[in-house]
């Protein structure tokens, strides 16, 4: 599976979690729009450290990194 | 004589009109504004018809709003004509926004933008006569007459400006809903004599400036706002609402606007630590933090410190019955450590207040002897909303003296400072919201058609819950079909993570639940994804 295939099947799970649908486009804000809450952002921080290996401390946490999928692909490849 | 909680804006305008009062959303009001847009409100509703109808008890107003200027303006407005503000959550699914519309008898009611989108034709036809929202023209082509649309912003102010309605000690100022084990949410009626107790003595124990930066992130329907807003307004200080969805945020935002007092619940530090969002010396211009509504852990406090290594902590207890908090702990070395528990005391009791620990008995236990914390004196709520039984039995007299009776078990130390040793019932806390698990289970016996149904706590990290999950026993409904039912009934912070289906409950020798097993259960299943 490539990598944003992999955040986008753990994406859909968490908005199941939240009694979303799952669709959403690759821009949609899922967090500042309110779909997904704090609780969501610590397992997406968590998903992100565990699968790809990053370092949040290195870098800065900024919730606008983790709010679409977009973001996140930006914040993986960087 | 008198009070009202919109007099700090109202001296303030008068003296500093350009001084800043609140900022949200790159939005910033000054005093003069500020009091210029809650007169206005106030000027609305002092005018309508609904008004001057008595009931026997001031109008009460009911707030759709939070985390905007328009939920401040609201409160306010509604308080500055001699009101009693009601905030209502806008994370409350339908059914309970009907419940809670049902058991107010509002004259009015303020939405924000969020809160105009809940409007739902159910809702409409609940609404009081009168509705003060952002945009009336939307709602225009509602049918049903009998509900007047006006728009909050309208600004017909009497000039100068007239004073805020002065009300009696005893009349009320607000009603705050927490959570109910009967499934019903609970209205504190909280009187003005109360509110005035409590930030005349939070304004000599915090010691805020006209030049303070006050952070808030609570939402209206969470009595720490009251705090938030009062205590930063008496001093003349600026307020900087975050929203909720912006909170993990939080240290950027405090940062970049050069935040001085920082007020929250522990487990959002506990939540900032996970993100890595806490680096050493991150927060230098903070110089108070004032934690409330949960166990304070020591561990919070050691990240804290060194997060805002110029920061005084201040560690706040109390139950919304007592009106917000009831004592303080300001962390010193040596810390003031709860034996076996690893959290802060909770302190003494702010001046004027009485604590005592109470036997099974109901009478004064002895010594360090651990029993139900009690609490007494002028910020007690006067009662709960139409529930003269409930009322009776958490505020007792006892001996002459009223008391609330915490649920909270305690004992006081030889130094003379109280330790919370948990709860004597099943309430807990949420990210600082009251949670009752019956409620919880009520809903959830409706809704799996089983008997024996059960909410635990889980997972506990650093101290702090982190969220619920169900059991039921022998149904044959569908978790999601339950979930479904759940999340139109509670709040989202009540929401179980998720529904386990058992063969049988595990039960206590008294036939209880046992949440011992249950938890053990979800231990030895630790491996399996949430």
């Amino acid at each position: 599976m490539d990598n944003k295939k992999k955040v986008q099947t753990f994406l859909r799970q968490l908005l199941a979690d939240y009694g979303q649908g799952p669709e959403f486009g690759d821009d949609d804000l899922l967090v500042t729009s309110g779909l997904l809450d704090s609780q969501a952002v610590l397992r997406i921080v968590v998903f992100l450290e565990e699968e790809f290996g990053l370092d949040l401390a290195e870098q800065g946490f900024d919730q606008n990194d983790v709010d679409s999928l977009t973001s996140m692909m930006r914040l993986i490849s960087r | 004589m008198g009070f009202n909680i919109a007099n700090a804006v109202y001296e303030h305008q008068r003296r500093h009109p350009d001084r800043l009062a609140i900022s949200c959303e790159g939005q910033e009001l000054s005093y003069g504004e500020l009091a210029q847009r809650a007169g206005g409100v106030a000027g609305q509703l002092s005018r309508s018809p609904a008004w001057a109808i008595n009931q026997g008890f001031r109008p009460r107003v009911g707030i759709l709003a939070s985390q905007s200027i328009d939920a401040c303006t609201g409160l306010l407005g509604a308080s500055w004509a001699g009101g009693t503000y009601i905030p209502i959550s806008l994370k409350s699914p339908e059914e309970r926004l009907l419940t809670i519309l049902e058991q107010c008898q509002l004259a009015a009611l303020i939405c924000d933008n969020r809160g105009a989108g809940l409007l739902s034709e159910k809702v409409l036809a609940a609404c009081p006569p009168l509705v003060l929202l952002p945009e009336p023209g939307l709602h225009a082509s509602f049918a049903d007459a009998k509900v007047a649309f006006q728009d909050l912003h309208a600004v017909p102010t009497p000039s100068p400006l007239t004073a805020p309605v002065q009300i009696n000690a005893q009349d009320l100022a607000y009603i705050i809903f927490t959570s109910g084990t009967t499934g019903l949410p609970k209205g504190v009626m909280i009187p003005a004599g109360a509110i005035e107790h409590y930030v005349t003595v939070l304004t000599a124990l915090l010691g805020l400036d006209a030049d303070d930066r006050v952070l808030d992130v609570s939402e209206l329907s969470f009595d720490f706002s009251v705090h938030n807003m009062l205590t930063t307004w008496q001093a003349g200080a600026s307020l900087h609402i975050l929203r909720a969805n912006r909170i993990m945020n939080v240290v950027k935002f405090a940062a970049a606007n050069r935040l001085t007092v920082w007020n929250s619940v522990p487990s959002l530090v506990g939540m900032l630590k996970q993100i890595k969002a806490l680096q050493p010396a991150v927060l230098p211009d903070i110089r108070l933090t004032i934690m409330g509504a949960e166990p304070l852990p020591t561990t919070i406090v050691d990240l804290w410190q060194q997060a805002a290594p110029n920061s005084a902590i201040l560690n706040l207890y109390g139950p919304t019955e007592v009106t917000i908090s009831a004592s303080s702990q300001l962390v010193t070395k040596p810390l003031a450590v709860t034996p076996q528990r690893n959290i802060m005391a909770i302190g003494t009791p702010h001046p004027g207040l009485e604590a005592a620990i109470m036997t099974a008995d109901r009478r004064l236990a002895s010594g360090d002897q651990p029993g139900e914390l009690a609490l007494s004196g002028p910020q007690l709520a006067a009662g709960y909303l139409n529930a003269d039984d409930l009322t009776a039995a958490r505020f007792p007299i006892i001996d002459g003296k009223r008391w609330y009776l915490t649920g909270d078990q305690a004992f006081c130390d030889a130094a003379g400072r109280y330790h919370h040793l948990g709860r004597l019932d099943n309430q807990v806390k949420i990210l600082g919201h009251r949670v009752e698990l019956e409620e919880i289970e009520t809903h959830l016996r409706e809704l799996s058609e089983a008997e024996l149904v059960a909410a635990v706590v889980w997972p506990v990290t650093d101290g702090t819950v982190r969220g619920i999950v169900a059991f039921v026993a022998g149904s044959l409904i569908q978790a999601a079909t339950i979930l479904t039912g759940l999340r139109l009934r509670l709040p989202a912070y009540s929401i179980p993570s998720r529904i386990i289906h058992i063969e049988q409950m595990p039960v206590t020798p008294n036939g209880k639940q046992d949440r011992g097993a249950l938890l053990r259960i979800l231990e030895s299943d630790v491996s399996k994804p949430a």
